[in-house]
């Protein structure tokens, strides 16, 4: 399988310095060559023209040779256009490459995941049941039976950490179910996160209240915008910052919009959660939906938050944008058709 | 108390599930292959049936479905711990097909003793 982050200029044109210089020396040496010709083809032209004094012919030297100068630099203007043009169409041949890669990626981790749930599941069932089974037959206030609470809430930790991971599984293989009008979800999931948003912070929103219907469940809707907006949190650290949600209503898809080898259809929505946070680099971009990755401290995330995410997002026919760098925050773009 | 035929490849479900099914009072026959249930109703005649949904040789609704065609008054109970689609799915499809009830894996015994006092008569 390919790794997303092996796609980049390097290992498909070679090394991109070497990829410039190839182009700049192509240009450097047509422009060269043009010079020359013309040079030459001037000289001979003059040696003629001197030949052959009687005829009058410096008028036409002169719009010769401005003809040609013209030509040369048109020749080498159109060579830079052609170059950057060919250079724009290989970066985003490359996003489309590094989008079908991830989604076959998380496909792939979907599958098996999905197994590994079900098989855990399965050895989960005796665990839960033997120990309530022995533990009603204990004293309740018996040093046993508490230890068994214990056993029981480990394995109820685990049953839910499972529970998150074949949502993610599903979704990556699911079609369509459930339905909700955008906008009264967003409103009523922005309550609930409100109240998880530490005072620290500037908590500011653009939502529009759209009546349109998105493939999404009511609380896959939710838990979207609060796995992004609970990532936005973490990404502030603690220290004082600004957290953003907007949602917009587009009548046509936006020319910078990532597909992801998706058709993306509109009108859509786009639901934007935006921090000033510590932001990611590029290899951290390419992972955010990876299961369990996270760049969290030990014990402060699962990691599954926004591989869930992305998995209600694809289910619905979206796509998820991310725009992010070091120390200067994350913005995290839904955007998702509509359908009536 | 109730006959219960408990079918689940998986011996250790089996086991807890048998477990908690015989305390309770019920009698209990367990079977690890789908493909021998028919087989297994009509020597033991059981009152209802407890089936696994993914299983090797024979998956789940197949069973609910043929069992259902040949004796459509046996109450059958499916479960599921999912795999490639969600629980869900598998449990509406083995409701589809016939089953009168359905349960994630894992879920509360206490619920299972209350669907087989309900459905075993």
């Amino acid at each position: 399988m390919i790794n997303p982050s092996e796609l980049n200029l390097s290992s498909i044109i070679g090394k991109g310095r070497v990829f410039r210089f190839i182009v700049f020396f192509a240009i450097l040496a047509a422009a060269l060559s043009i010079y020359f010709i013309e040079i030459e083809a001037f000289e001979s032209f003059y040696k003629f023209s001197r030949e052959h004094e009687d005829w009058q012919l410096d008028e036409y030297i002169l719009v010769l040779f401005s003809v040609l100068l013209s030509v040369s630099f048109a020749t080498l203007f159109a060579t830079i256009i052609l170059a950057r043009r060919l250079l724009k169409e290989v970066r985003i041949q490359i996003d489309v490459e590094r989008s079908l890669a991830q989604s076959r990626k998380l496909q792939s981790m979907g599958t098996l995941l999905a197994g590994v749930a079900h098989s855990v599941n399965n050895h989960l069932q005796p665990v839960l049941s033997l120990t309530r089974l022995v533990q009603s037959e204990l004293p309740k206030s018996s040093d046993e039976a508490q230890h068994l609470d214990k056993v029981l809430q480990a394995a109820g930790g685990a049953a839910s950490i499972l529970k998150s991971v074949l949502s993610f599984s599903h979704h990556a293989h699911s079609d369509i179910s459930g339905r909700s009008k955008i906008g009264n979800t967003i409103a009523v999931a922005l309550d609930i996160a409100a109240a998880a948003i530490p005072s620290s912070v500037i908590f500011t929103q653009n939502i529009e209240p759209l009546q349109d219907t998105v493939t999404i469940s009511e609380i896959d809707l939710e838990i979207s915008l609060l796995n992004m907006i609970t990532n936005a949190v973490d990404a502030l650290e603690g220290k004082p910052g600004q957290i953003n949600v907007s949602l917009n209503k587009l009548e046509s898809v936006p020319a910078t919009v990532l597909h992801q080898g998706k058709m993306l259809s509109a009108p859509l929505v786009c639901l934007k959660v935006s921090d000033n946070g510590k932001g990611m680099s590029e290899d951290e971009q390419i992972r955010i939906f990876d299961p369990f990755y996270t760049t969290k401290d030990v014990g402060k995330g699962t990691g599954l938050g926004l591989s869930e995410t992305h998995g209600i997002i694809a289910k619905a026919g979206g796509v998820i944008n991310v725009t992010s760098a070091p120390g200067e925050g994350t913005e995290i773009a839904v955007y998702v058709p509509i359908i009536e | 108390m109730a006959k219960v035929l408990l079918v689940d490849d998986d011996e250790l479900v089996r086991y807890a599930l048998g477990a908690v099914l015989r305390k309770a009072g019920h009698e209990v026959i367990e079977e690890p292959n789908g493909k021998k249930v028919m087989a297994v109703i009509a020597a033991q005649s059981p009152d209802i049936i407890v089936t696994d949904i993914i299983m090797p040789e024979q998956e789940g609704t197949e069973t609910i479905m043929i069992v259902h065609n040949e004796y459509p008054d046996l109450p059958i109970i499916a479960m599921s711990g999912g795999g490639r689609n969600s629980c869900e799915e598998y449990l509406d499809a083995a409701k589809a097909f016939g089953a009168v009830a359905t349960l994630n894996k894992p879920f509360d015994e206490t619920v299972l003793l209350s669907l087989i006092k309900q459905f075993s008569g």
